[in-house]
Parts: structure tokens; C-alpha cells; sequence
């Protein structure tokens, strides 16, 4: 787009919705704004620009520890991270210290991720050559492009950087690239943050292995790692990578059951059935098995990603489901790899974090979930009588010292009974801890076996819950009423910090009736009336916490 | 002979920037215009490179010391 039509388009966006936005990059943004404009007027908003001086990004960043209320733009060069790199300023007679370079970006990456309402594009422009050799150079500019994708910036091209305007006035894009720059920040900007992906659902034939189970028979199907299979077989490695660090795989097939479990039952495949949560066969849409499982699961549609061969098969959960998120296992080798990349980064943020010993086992505890459940709805007692027979015992550990770990997991991944939605750095946690808060986990044992930390509760000093979250495989167990019977025994003035989220209708649903009660922003309990010890006296709870 | 088409883009881009209209501009020249400054010659210049799709040298912008000279230098480019 020419600058004069951005220009009209602005205009015509007068009456639009205005949307504020701190713009913020190291060079001269001025000749960018009326593109910025524009394409905030393309997708139906006025934009409200506020712009930091020239060059000074790295200072407004690094001396500003709260994150701003507003909303932030960040478009960012090698050189913001590591000011050495700069073309304009950053070049000095001597080599750059490679330590000193590194601590730089580190400083940087440390304060980009306390703004917590702000988007962050990153151009991997060329920089001058500036460190000791040529290989500390390139081992620089990775570092910077690994701290831009741990921030989940969106990566512009190297071309979007125009060194001649940048040498001429400071502006680090040209004339000719501004609005597509502006297009992609916007788009960065209005993007709505995608849930993070729980459950791998992938077809078998032609997909986890190569060939049709039912035309090929045992012998004919590929998935070793040799010839004609070894594709199937990286594929299942990566599941099985996936698996391991939380990650929930699912198969739906069209098939009978009996076909599509034999090459589990019968052949050496890398993945066991015991790696699948569940296994669905039937000549049904797919669609519809992966919304029961969906259900049963008791996951939302959007944590489901789905691969196929088939574009038809693909196309039909899309148009039913269009929250779950499809990738095509490719037919060629040439679009192998670029499939195993986009499908691993769905689920990046498992595979960056330290797994905890509730990931290792979370396809055990869910399938031990759903046996439950089919166990559940087959039986002629009701559902009182089953919650009994399940002979429930909670253990009640403090966190407030240490093992905090899958506490915090759980407050930042649980997002139906999550008392807020309010997610919660480890450091934010730690220091509500240090004045005197307290962090207490829940686990759960029950005739079935162990299913780990399902509960965590961080209370602070003045007793007002500021995280309450139980985790969906645990739900309708009455687990919350067990955990509040003893939370308000050991916390009587206790009150609980509740908002409303688009995911957590269970735990609204708890919190907003009676004995709840809302006063000065925070909901309480009427103490004389917790109508809700009759609700699970079949619990037994066992308090560690001051042991723990 | 100057392009009448493009002159009266590079006189609305000016105008726009500088916020001054383009009788204004013509008749008194930069010295006319409260806005100009080396900023709003950053913003002239970029805007010209999007609307015309070219790169300006620093030299010729250091050129540009009147409106005139900036519709010339854009009908030649």
C-alpha cells in the first residue's frame, strides 16, 4: 500500500473503535505510524499511537520493572537486544566481548517478558560484523533469534530491514516494506492467544504407518526405521517425544477396532497402545469421535490437534470443528520436515518446560480417567453411591517452601476450574510466598491408583485465594467441597478473588452460588452455613501440611 | 515538463505531513511551515519512497531545500 492511501484509509477510520498502543522500537517509527494506521483501519480500529524518543527502547525497557497497563507493540533488530550489534552506534574499535554480548540479550529477554500486555515482532536483520570471529557473530545472532522465540515473537524477514534508510535517518524499514511490516505487527498485536495444544490426535493408516491396515494386512503396512517406513517412524518418534513430556495421543481411524489394534497388538511398533490415551475405530466422522473424546476427556476443542493424510478427512473435522487445529501428513519427502516442525511447535511450550512427574504420567492417569468413567455410567448405583466406592483420599501438602513446581504448572495450564484465569510467573508466586502467603497442593489417590496433584490453592497473607484451580480430570469428584471443609477450618476469614473467564464456567458455577456470597470484589463463605460438608464426607483427607 | 499527476501527489504528501496546504507550500516555500523540521523531512522522504517506490539518497535529500525542488527530483526519479 502507498502511503497516500494509507493515508484515506486512516481517515475513513475516524469513527471506528479506537485502539491504544504503545509502538515501541529502538529506531525513527515516525514515517511508520500512518501505515500502522492503516493497518489497524484495515481490521476495523482506530489506532492510538504513543511512541518512545529515538533510541531509547533499551533504557525505557530496562529501567522500568512494572509492566504497563496498556497495550505494547515491541518491533525488535538484533541490535535492541545486544546493543553491540547496532549498525548506527553499536560499532567500536575493538571486538565485542562474546560474554558481555550474551548477558546483554539476556537482560533484555528478562525484561521483554515482564510486559505482560505486549506483542513482539522481531526482524533477524543482518548485523555488522562485530564479535571476536565469524562464528561468534552467527552463535550471537541465534542466541537473539532463541530469546525472540521464547518471547513468541512473530518473525518478520531479514529483507524487512533497510539498512540504507537506517544509515540515512533511523528508520529501520523502507519506504517500499512499511506496510507490509505494519500488517504483521497489527496482526501480531490483534492475534488471540491460542490455547496451548493437549491432545495429538492422529489417523493411522497411511499417517502413523505406512499403507491401509485393511487392504495390506500385518505384513504389508511400514513404520520401522528402513525403507519405505522409516517416515511413520520419525512420526511416531515424535509422538512418543510428546507423550513424555504431557502431551495426550489419541488415534482415530476409520476402521474396525480389531484392524486398527493390530499392528499395536501383533507388530513392533515403536509406540505401544499403552502411549494412546484412546483409540477410536469406526467408520463414523471423525468429527465425531473427536468431539466424545473431547467430552471425555473433558478438554476443550481448541487443546485438540489433528493429523491426517487426507485433505477430505481434514476438511471434514474443519467444518465442524473449527477449533481444532489439522496438519497434513505429507505425501512427499520434500514437505516432511516442514510438517514435523509445525506440528512439534504446537505443542512448544511442553517441550520447553521441565516435565514434571505428573507429565510422565498423564496418558496413564487420563486413561485410568476414562476406564473410570465408562465404569461410572455402566453402573447401576448412582453417582453417590460410585463417588463412595471409590474410597477417595486426599493428601493436603503446604508448597510454600519447596516442590512448587506442578503447583504452579497447574495454575498456569488449568483453565475450566480455575477460580480467575489469572496466570502467574514462578517469581510472582515466590514472593507473594515471602510475605506470607501460602501455597497449598492437593493430591488424590483413590481405588484405582494415585492421579497425582489435581489442586492448587495460593493464599496470601490477608487469606484472600488468589489462585483456586482443580484439574478437568478430576472434576464432579466433589473434591472441592472436601478441600474447602479443611481450607476453612485452617482459614476461617478466608476469602477468594473470582473472575469470570470464556473457559471457567465450572468454577463460576461453584463459586457464585450459596454459601458463596460476593462483598467488597471478593467472594466469601458463610461459615454457618457450609451446606457442603454432606456433599463428600465420603472423602477422607489427610493433612500434611505441617509436615510438608 | 513535470508529470501534473504525480506533483499533485508529492504537494499532498507534503502538505499532509507538514499540515500546511499546498498554495501555502508553493507560495512560501518550507519557510512557510511551521511543522518542517528534520523530522518532517524523514517523514517527507519516507512517504515519497512508498508512493513513488523508490530509494532517496541522503545527498539528494540534502537537495531538497524547497517544494519545487522536491516535485522536480520526483519527476525525474
Amino acid at each position: 500500500m502507498k502511503y497516500l492511501e494509507a493515508l484515506a484509509l486512516t481517515e475513513s477510520a475516524q469513527n471506528y473503535p479506537a485502539y491504544p498502543l504503545r509502538v515501541a522500537t529502538s529506531g525513527e517509527i515516525a514515517p511508520l505510524i500512518p501505515f500502522f494506521s492503516a493497518a489497524f483501519a484495515n481490521c476495523g480500529y482506530r489506532l492510538e499511537t504513543d511512541t518512545l524518543p529515538f533510541n531509547t527502547l533499551r533504557i525505557n525497557l530496562l529501567n522500568q520493572t512494572d509492566s504497563a497497563a496498556e497495550r505494547e507493540l515491541f518491533l525488535l533488530f538484533p541490535w535492541d537486544f545486544a546493543p553491540a550489534l547496532n549498525w548506527r552506534t553499536g560499532r567500536s574499535g575493538d571486538a565485542a566481548d562474546y560474554e558481555a554480548v550474551c548477558s546483554d540479550i539476556a537482560a533484555m529477554e528478562s525484561a521483554l517478558s515482564k510486559r505482560r500486555n505486549a506483542s513482539i515482532v522481531y526482524v533477524p536483520a543482518e548485523t555488522p560484523p562485530t564479535l571476536p570471529s565469524s562464528l561468534d557473530d552467527f552463535r550471537v545472532r541465534v542466541e537473539i533469534e532463541i530469546a525472540a522465540k521464547r518471547l513468541g515473537a512473530a518473525f518478520l524477514s531479514p529483507d524487512d530491514f533497510s539498512l540504507s534508510a537506517f544509515l540515512r535517518s533511523g528508520v529501520p524499514v523502507s519506504g517500499s516494506r512499511s506496510f507490509e511490516v505494519a500488517t504483521a505487527c497489527c496482526e501480531q498485536v490483534l492475534k488471540v492467544p491460542q490455547e496451548r495444544a493437549k491432545v495429538l490426535c492422529t489417523d493411522l493408516d497411511n499417517t502413523l504407518w505406512g499403507g491401509v491396515i485393511g487392504e495390506d494386512g500385518l505384513e504389508g503396512i511400514t513404520y520401522s526405521d528402513s525403507g519405505s517406513g522409516y517416515k511413520h517412524y520419525i512420526y511416531q518418534t515424535l509422538l512418543g517425544r510428546l507423550r513424555r513430556t504431557g502431551t495426550l495421543l489419541a488415534a482415530v481411524s476409520r476402521n474396525d477396532m480389531d484392524l486398527a489394534l493390530s499392528p499395536f497388538r501383533e507388530l513392533d511398533m515403536h509406540l505401544p497402545e499403552t502411549d494412546f490415551v484412546s483409540v477410536s475405530a469406526s467408520y463414523g466422522a471423525k468429527s465425531d469421535a473427536i468431539r466424545k473424546l473431547a467430552e471425555e476427556l473433558n478438554l476443550g476443542l481448541d487443546a485438540f490437534v489433528f493429523v491426517d493424510d487426507n485433505p477430505i478427512e481434514l476438511e471434514e473435522v474443519r467444518s465442524v470443528l473449527p477449533e481444532v487445529r489439522l496438519h497434513q501428513f505429507p505425501q512427499s519427502d520434500g514437505d516432511f520436515p516442514g510438517f514435523l516442525s509445525r506440528l512439534a511447535a504446537e505443542f512448544d511450550r511442553n517441550l520447553e518446560e521441565t516435565p514434571t512427574e505428573d507429565d510422565f504420567r498423564r496418558t496413564e492417569l487420563y486413561r485410568a480417567r476414562l476406564a473410570e468413567k465408562q465404569e461410572r455410567e455402566t453402573s447401576p448405583a448412582g453417582l453417590t453411591d460410585y463417588l463412595r466406592g471409590l474410597n477417595m483420599e486426599l493428601t493436603i501438602h503446604d508448597r510454600s517452601v519447596e516442590q512448587q513446581d506442578r503447583a504452579i504448572q497447574l495454575i498456569n495450564k488449568t483453565n475450566q476450574f480455575n477460580a480467575n484465569g489469572i496466570r502467574r510467573e514462578a517469581e510472582d508466586i515466590r514472593s507473594l510466598l515471602k510475605t506470607g502467603g501460602r501455597l497449598y497442593t492437593v493430591n488424590l489417590e483413590d481405588r484405582h491408583g494415585p492421579h497425582g496433584e489435581i489442586l492448587s490453592c495460593l493464599i496470601d497473607r490477608s487469606g484472600v485465594v488468589r489462585s483456586f484451580v482443580l484439574s478437568c480430570r478430576v472434576f464432579q469428584r466433589r473434591i472441592e467441597y472436601a478441600f474447602l471443609n479443611w481450607l476453612t477450618g485452617k482459614h476461617p476469614d478466608v476469602s477468594f478473588e473470582i473472575c469470570e473467564t470464556k473457559r471457567n464456567e465450572p468454577a463460576m458455577n461453584f463459586f457464585t452460588t450459596p454459601p458463596f456470597w460476593s462483598e467488597g470484589g471478593l467472594h466469601r463463605i458463610d461459615a454457618a452455613n457450609r451446606v457442603w460438608r454432606q456433599n463428600c464426607d465420603w472423602i477422607t483427607v489427610h493433612d500434611q501440611t505441617d509436615l510438608s | 515538463m513535470i508529470d501534473i499527476n504525480r506533483q499533485e501527489k508529492v504537494l499532498r504528501i507534503m502538505s499532509a505531513i507538514l499540515e500546511s496546504d499546498t498554495e501555502n507550500l508553493l507560495e512560501h516555500g518550507f519557510d512557510g511551515c511551521e511543522k518542517f523540521d528534520s523530522m518532517a523531512m524523514v517523514n517527507i522522504v519516507a512517504a515519497l519512497e512508498s508512493e513513488f517506490d523508490l530509494f532517496i539518497d541522503t545527498e539528494d535529500v540534502e537537495g531538497f531545500s524547497s517544494p519545487m525542488h522536491v516535485v522536480e527530483y520526483i519527476d525525474r526519479a
